[in-house]
């Protein structure tokens, strides 16, 4: 597979840029120079990268120095320290607000940076998107801007060069520079394969390229001498700069803006910023006959659509958990990656609380339908699996249940979509079972009339329905309906389901109408901004082989992906940490994006690329100039003419305004979401439902999904998701195809094998994973892997699965499956999975059923009041057995004697929250980012060697046709006695006197002992130097707090004690001899979305740990009573771990138990 | 081989001869030296294929040092792997030569007089061996020497807690104690080598090692009260190593490991390699080297039948085992045991238990103890089911222990092999030197337990001579 960034890349500084390079003995003392210099700049194939980043500027300068012929003084970029800029103490970092969007999420960002590095990524507590936490992509993200396989320059095929020639000198000129061209190529050539015939073979090409279809121009220099420039189309993309680019894109847009765009479209992702799709509007106004094409797997286009149809055009909805009782799901991962995951996860954890049984009654219920056990899934009280294909049907026969047995009223012009609601065929016994139960459990919440049901709460309660964004808009429209039947949707807060109005809308057309369009030969040109059609697109559509068709195609993306690959010019994106921007969240919470270091390449944002793309009015003519906008400014005047608009002009942007805009990572005072209203016009689902067909004739049903690590490929070079475990399967560096063990045996595959899947005339093969909880006649793929030349990460990690998919809007099709050939090795992390916390069904050890390990302890709201000390039951030793093992030594003789003293004036300890926790996997990356944890690779996880210091454990419970799976963060748990630490034969692993389990790296000789005693495991070994080779880029993105470790060190969970030092320190510098408890905040707890872990000093009885892990007060922690959910894994060692685990309460609906 | 049913016996003890063929005190000189003095083609065929094994261990090492312990099979709770199941085997080969020497010696065996030598060899060599895998097991082997208390200005100071520094001193002390009692036996005899030297390095050589050697009543005293000694100190050793071994594991808190039995059972169980281990050396090199007469077939069947008891305490261990796992009623303890004996290593617990109570059970029967060439392959059995116990002990307890979350599975690569075979050649290496340059039965032992070096030997009624 080829790697283009990586292998040609060391041959950049050879432009063949225009203007750039002169060869004739005559030419000026300037290019003479410059040639040289460029000269002494080639670096063979072969060169270290570090030599090669150090190039890149002044590559850069001297590129933009031969392009306008005359000395520019290269921009200065870099910070001397002379005088210490103000705020700035080296060392000591710095916080920037920021936003950045994932599909149709927003999360306001707070980016710490070390010296101007930015380190890592943490929630804006302002922004109500992301609340203090953030997802795991915010998180990753960081590791992104490092990645040093993103495209550093642009990058073109058609490679070009010119010389300059005495007056009248012409054909000297001409040949001139067809010799200098194909020195170039052939240099190039040698470079890269290091073969003498090739590099005459290419130079061979290039002078037949120039003779038979070079593109001449010619001209005079200002002296007077001539100028001779040719273009050809070579057989690979070169290394070229913005300003080659330019020189040969506008020109081609000029005649294009003439015919009022006929031909062009524009490919663009999903956006939430306003500046962008401002320009895009203006894109829209300047073109009015060019098409603007959405291209974005995560982007929630059902939802939209759903809510424009029932809204009018700019109608979008999003929901609110705050305070609701019933949560109904339908294939919704909210809690995973559907719209607003961050934000809904912090609300629906407030519901979750709960500190005793009397709580029981105030826990929401959270019901879950869904084809493929999600995040979302695991954490429901009530799941039923359904294939995607019968969604409809469920939320038809929930509103006809409604309607016949509950009196749920209809909202007002309902009624024709109504009468048309019907199911198709009949539910299993569960299914019907499920809609009678939620049915009466939503009406005795929320129906104004219905009476109330013996044992529930009389008083209405707010309910929620919320239809994920893979289903079709009709499924949408049956969830606006039942909102509304439920009082669910109102205009204003506190309403669960609300809908906003967007004004700045941009007409998008779908891939479909693209591809076609590209087929018939009405576009000709096509740019894609930030979207990779030709990898993301259905596969049916074929749009790799179509977007060959067209006359120009230009890429801009952060990588040069599969439709890069195929541009004519690829130009390289900025990452949002490099660039200006804004965003606004879909509840109108409104960000402005800056950048937190200089673009590390040679890069440029999606509006700065746009706004090239607009002619510019001088005078009375539109040109098109190649001075390039800076993105600040784009912002800024964009905010400028908002708040002019918003207040008639009375008022500019002060910048007063914009800096606190920038540091509190808001925009305030403009109101930019005009219209709130409700649904109101339902006639398109009355005929979507109408005309609705299911193909019968395949037996099984297959899903995609966007993959929680990778989403639709934007994460899919990035080596942290790669290595992240997916959260239910546990797979890493892969996708596969999931599906339940009764499918498995039915078609006959175990894990590994392959399955050949067919949907219409598309097949491809995908190695099975067995996922309990997935419906039996489903299979479930998720997107982003299969990448081809992307990157080194990214190549050889699973499978497209876009080739199977038709359209983009649909996440389900019915296809056929069958046994496919051969097997490919799938890694997990976890190996083992099933254990049965409440023994009811027995472990699956096969014939040796052995009594439950009681590491998991969960209830239900029932049983939790039946028996509050629930958690406590697993233990094999009651407390009163474990006696210390100082325990039997009398003080009294001599206080000192042995006894291990903690003097310490904190004592750290944590406690995490098993109701609340969703296994997002945010701290996982999280604690990756901030402890420099190195990434071993797809073959050494295979091997068990990951090394993640908190990793979350995933049991399934329950029975096989409907499992419930359970998940559990673990990380060292600080244990009082820790069985590592007696074992090590050098000390390098000892107590702090404030009881952290410390590890001395440097004292560590790797005997890995204590890995061996330690019970839970979480002790990691660096079996190589796993740092060694890193490239110069990523080693920016490591945390100079902390220590990279070397080959042949055990590591572990320190509990983030560089926070807790630096916390010290600024306490003391304070003058205060204890932190406050909330100083230190520990990275897995900073970004935890639903706060399931809390950390703090637990000898301070008023900390929130202690609160959470103690029942009472009491000035000596060992003295308190532990709190009723509270309880620790494997106590029975007598281990006393500082982590503690509070029991989960499910809270069931008991119709149906 | 055709059996002898019955033993000459000694004329003036009336015991069993522990020498046949009445051989006179040159004869057993001539035999003894012989192989070190003219080493025959045997000797080459041994060697040279030990030293190419030998080049494995070298080029495993080498990769070892070069890229980590990465290269092996081990992984996040398989922590331990090859390393220790070969280091525990090699410390566990390494009793039989004290057992023989000291503790024999100590009890008045006099039929340890003719295995007792190579026997302290094999000890010393497979010591040896043992030493190598802790230090090379360990992610820096470099920083080794951290582990033994060197003052120092940083004040760091090992952690006398770990069972890993109590087996520092424990290997590290039966190993020099190991050492000083075999060279204070062979001193006699390296003077006999010196004074037969025929070339000047072996004179000069034989010399210096042989301590001014002359044979007077003196040195004889000195000796002898020296040797009884270091007998005394050698004792408690050989119970000790393998306790502290064992302690490794039973000190820890791993279901499988977290045992009481282990002390008694891991020295059982040593015995039990270590003779086996003679068995499967001396067995050749007393039919190469013409040696029958002085290692007899009553030597062969004496070791034979400490096989016999220590192999039925292996056995019973492995019982009791069993029995607590159940009768604890800890549920992580129980299904340790049933998890080796039927989880995804069934294989190796089933290789471990018919090597090593059954293979022994042979013995019962006296045609069986009494043939070399059966010993000989019951020994190799014996061999393999104590590495395969020392392989279900650390690996089956690591791969599945508390929390399932962590379970995986350990696949050896081929630089554990590398290791583990290579470890023969260094050892089979330095036997072959022993073999080639020292005499490999005590010459001045051998001699005293002849029927003429009894004092009483010329008052028989025969009249002897």
């Amino acid at each position: 597979m080829t790697k283009p960034n990586a292998t040609s890349n060391s041959r950049k500084t050879r432009l063949p840029v225009l203007g750039s390079a002169g060869a004739t003995p005559d030419s000026s003392s300037v290019d003479q120079e410059f040639a040289l210099g460029a000269d002494e700049l080639v670096i063979e194939g072969g060169a270290s990268r570090r030599k090669f980043i150090g190039l890149i500027g002044a590559s850069t300068a001297l590129a933009g120095l031969g392009s306008t012929g005359c000395l520019r003084k290269p921009a200065e970029n870099i910070m001397p320290f002379a005088k210490r800029p103000e705020d700035l103490i080296p060392g000591v970092p710095v916080y920037y607000a920021t936003a950045m969007q994932v599909g149709g999420t927003v999360q306001g960002l707070l980016v710490e940076s070390h010296d101007g590095r930015p380190t890592k990524v943490e929630g804006n507590p302002r922004h109500s998107g992301s609340q203090g936490a953030t997802d795991v992509f915010a998180q990753a993200s960081l590791l992104s801007l490092y990645d040093p396989e993103r495209s550093r320059q642009p990058r073109s095929a058609t490679v070009s060069a010119h010389t300059f020639a005495p007056a009248g000198q012409l054909e000297e000129a001409k040949k001139a520079t067809t010799e200098h061209l194909c020195k170039i190529l052939h240099d190039r050539s040698i470079a890269a394969t290091n073969s003498i015939d090739a590099a005459a073979q290419a130079k061979a090409r290039c002078e037949q390229a120039i003779e038979t279809s070079g593109v001449w121009e010619t001209g005079k220099a200002a002296d007077g001498r001539e100028i001779a420039a040719v273009s050809i189309d070579w057989d690979e993309q070169i290394e070229t700069t913005w300003e080659d680019a330019w020189g040969h894109i506008l020109p081609k847009l000029g005649p294009l803006h003439a015919t009022g765009g006929q031909g062009l479209a524009l490919v663009v992702a999903g956006s939430l910023s306003p500046s962008y799709r401002g320009l895009q509007q203006r894109f829209v106004r300047a073109y009015p006959q060019a098409k603007v094409v959405l291209c974005d797997p995560t982007y929630p286009i059902n939802t939209i659509r759903a809510a424009e149809m029932v809204g009018g055009e700019g109608s979008r909805v999003f929901y609110n958990l705050d305070d609701v009782k019933t949560i109904v799901a339908i294939d919704c991962d909210f809690l995973g990656v559907d719209q607003d995951h961050v934000r809904l996860a912090r609300e629906f954890s407030e519901g979750r609380k709960l500190k005793g049984p009397e709580d029981g009654d105030k826990l929401s219920r959270l019901y879950v339908v869904e084809p493929h056990l999600t995040s979302t899934g695991a954490a429901a009280d009530e799941r039923l699996r359904l294939p995607a294909t019968d969604i409809v049907d469920l939320l038809a026969g929930l509103v006809i249940e409604l309607m016949e047995n509950h009196g749920g009223r209809l909202p007002s012009g309902s009624e024709g979509f109504a009468a048309l609601i019907k199911t198709r065929g009949q539910f299993d016994d569960r299914s019907k079972r499920f809609i009678v139960a939620l049915a009466a459990d939503l009406a005795a919440k929320a129906l104004p009339d219905a009476e109330p049901v013996e044992g529930e709460a009389s008083k209405r309660q707010r309910v929620l329905i919320m239809v994920g964004e893979r289903q079709p808009p009709l499924a949408h429209g049956l969830g606006f309906l039942l909102n509304s039947m439920l009082l669910a949707a109102t205009v204003k807060p506190p309403g669960a389901m609300r809908m906003a109005h967007r004004l700045d809308t941009v007409p998008y057309v779908g891939m479909v109408e693209f591809a076609s369009g590209l087929e018939d030969g009405t576009i000709t040109h096509v740019i894609c901004l930030g979207s990779n059609p030709a990898y993301e697109a259905p596969g049916v559509l074929e749009l790799a082989t179509k977007l060959q068709k067209a006359k120009l195609l230009v890429h801009a993306g952060m990588h040069c992906d599969e439709t890069g690959q195929l541009a004519h010019w690829h130009l390289p994106l900025s990452h949002y940490l490099e660039a200006w921007g804004d965003l606004e969240a879909m509840d109108g919470t409104t960000s402005i994006v800056q950048p937190l270091i200089a673009p590390l390449f040679d890069t440029r944002s999606e509006t700065e690329i746009l706004a090239m793309l607009l002619p510019r009015l001088e005078g009375q003519e539109w040109v098109f100039s190649p001075a390039e906008l800076p993105g600040a400014s784009l912002v800024k005047d964009y905010w400028k003419s908002e708040i002019a608009n918003a207040t008639r002009e009375t008022q500019s942007l002060s910048d007063r305004v914009w800096r606190r805009w920038l540091h509190d990572g808001l925009v305030s005072g403009i109101p930019r979401s005009p219209a709130a209203m409700l649904p109101n016009n339902w006639q398109p689902f009355a005929d979507l439902m109408a005309a609705r067909k299911v193909d019968e004739d395949s037996p099984y049903e297959i899903n995609f999904h966007l993959d929680p690590k990778v989403l639709a490929g934007s994460f899919s070079n990035n080596a942290w998701m790669q290595e992240l475990p997916h959260p239910l399967s546990k797979l890493v560096w892969d996708n596969g195809a999931y599906i339940s063990a009764a499918l498995a045996v039915e078609i006959g595959v175990e894990n590994g094998q392959n399955l050949s899947i067919k949907i219409g005339e598309s097949r491809m093969e995908v190695p099975v994973w067995i996922a309990p909880g997935q419906h039996d006649k489903t299979v479930s793929l998720t997107l982003g892997y299969g990448r081809v030349g992307v990157g080194t990460v990214s190549t050889g990690a699973g499978f497209d699965v876009n080739k199977l998919r038709q359209d983009e809007a649909r996440w389900f099709a019915r296809g056929e499956l069958s046994r496919g050939s051969g097997t490919y090795a799938l890694v997990s992390t976890q190996d083992y999975g099933s254990q049965d916390p409440d023994g009811k069904h027995g472990a699956s050890f096969g014939m040796f059923n052995f009594e439950p390990r009681p590491i998991y302890r969960e209830t239900t709201v029932a049983g939790f009041k039946q028996d509050p000390d629930f958690a406590k039951r697993g233990d094999l030793m009651t407390p009163d057995r474990l006696k210390s093992p100082w325990s039997r030594h009398d003080s009294t003789v001599d206080p000192n004697f042995g006894v291990p003293i903690m003097v310490g004036p904190h004592h750290w300890g944590m406690a995490i929250d098993l109701n609340l926790c969703v296994s997002c996997n945010a701290c996982v990356v999280a604690c990756q980012a901030e402890n420099n944890i190195a990434i071993v690779g797809k073959k050494e996880c295979g091997n068990g060697r990951e090394m993640h210091w908190i990793r979350i454990d995933r049991y399934y419970t329950g029975s096989e046709d409907n499992p419930e799976a359970v998940l559990m963060p673990v990380g060292c748990m600080h244990c009082e006695t820790a069985p590592c630490e007696n074992v090590c034969p050098v000390q390098a692993t000892a107590h702090s006197p404030e009881g952290l389990n410390d590890m001395a790296y440097n004292r560590c000789i790797g005997t890995r002992y204590c890995a061996n005693n330690c019970p839970y495991k979480v002790r990691r070994f660096n079996f190589f130097n796993y740092n060694r080779n890193l490239d110069p880029v990523v080693q920016m993105v490591k945390n100079p707090d902390v220590t990279v470790r070397f080959r042949g060190v055990i590591e572990k969970c320190s509990y983030c004690v560089q926070r807790i030092n630096t916390a010290k320190i600024e306490a003391h510098l304070d003058g205060r001899d204890k932190v406050r408890d909330g100083e230190v905040i520990s990275a897995c707890q900073q970004v935890c979305p639903t706060r399931a872990i809390t950390f703090g000093d637990i000898s301070d009885p008023e900390s929130a740990v202690s609160k959470a892990k103690y029942a009472d007060n009491k000035p000596e922690y060992s003295q308190r009573q532990p709190a009723k959910r509270s309880y620790g894994v494997l106590t029975d060692l007598n281990t006393q771990p500082r982590t503690s685990y509070l029991g989960r309460v499910r809270n069931p609906n008991p119709k149906l138990a | 081989m055709a059996i002898q049913e019955r033993d000459q016996l000694d004329p003036i003890r009336g015991r069993k001869l522990l020498v046949d063929g009445g051989p006179s005190y040159h004869d057993i000189t001539e035999a003894v030296c012989k192989p070190v003095e003219q080493p025959g083609l045997a000797w080459w065929l041994a060697f040279l294929p030990s030293l190419a094994v030998l080049g494995i261990y070298g080029v495993s090492v080498f990769w070892l040092l070069w890229e980590g312990v990465g290269i092996w099979g081990l992984n996040n709770p398989i922590d331990w792997g090859f390393a220790i199941v070969n280091f525990v085997f090699w410390v566990g080969i390494g009793h039989a030569g004290t057992l023989i020497s000291a503790i024999l010696f100590l009890f008045r065996q006099q039929w340890r007089t003719a295995v007792n030598r190579s026997a302290e060899a094999m000890t010393i060599f497979a010591v040896i061996c043992a030493l190598q895998f802790p230090t090379f097991h360990t992610g820096r082997p470099w920083l080794i020497w951290w582990s033994l208390p060197l003052p120092n200005q940083m004040q760091m100071w090992p952690n006398f807690r770990s069972p890993l520094l109590w087996d520092v001193f424990a290997v590290s002390t039966y190993f020099t104690v190991s050492l000083l009692f075999w060279y204070v036996g062979l001193i006699p005899d390296l003077a006999t080598m010196r004074d037969r030297a025929t070339t000047k390095a072996r004179r000069i050589a034989y010399g210096i090692l042989s301590l001014g050697w002359r044979g007077s009543t003196r040195h004889w005293q000195h000796y002898e009260k020296a040797y009884l000694l270091l007998a005394g100190l050698a004792t408690p050793l050989v119970l000790s190593v393998h306790t502290i071994v064992s302690f490794d594991f039973a000190v820890s808190q791993l279901p499988g490991w977290h045992t009481t039995i282990f002390p008694p059972y891991f020295v059982a169980g040593a015995i039990f390699s270590g003779f086996a281990m003679v068995l499967t050396l001396l067995i050749p090199i007393r039919k190469w080297y013409g040696l029958e007469h002085i290692i007899t077939i009553k030597h062969l069947e004496n070791m034979a039948k400490i096989i016999l008891l220590t192999g039925t305490m292996v056995g019973y261990a492995y019982a009791m085992e069993f029995f607590i796992a159940w009768y604890s009623g800890n549920p992580y303890e129980t299904f340790a045991f049933v998890n080796r004996a039927f989880g995804p290593y069934y294989w190796a617990y089933w290789i471990m238990v018919t090597c090593n109570v059954v293979t022994p059970q042979f013995v019962w029967i006296k045609s069986i103890r009494r043939s070399p060439a059966a010993l000989f392959v019951l020994s190799i059995f014996v061999n393999i089911g104590m590495w395969f116990e020392r392989f279900v002990i650390t690996v089956t307890s690591l791969a599945r222990d508390f929390l399932p979350s962590s379970w995986d599975y350990y696949s050896p690569t081929i630089w554990d092999f590398g290791m583990l075979i290579g470890s023969f050649g260094l050892f089979f290496t330095l036997f072959c030197l022993f073999i080639r340059y020292l005499p490999m039965i005590a010459i001045a032992e051998i001699k005293s337990v002849l029927p003429h070096a009894n004092p009483h030997f010329s008052d028989r009624k025969d009249g002897g001579h």
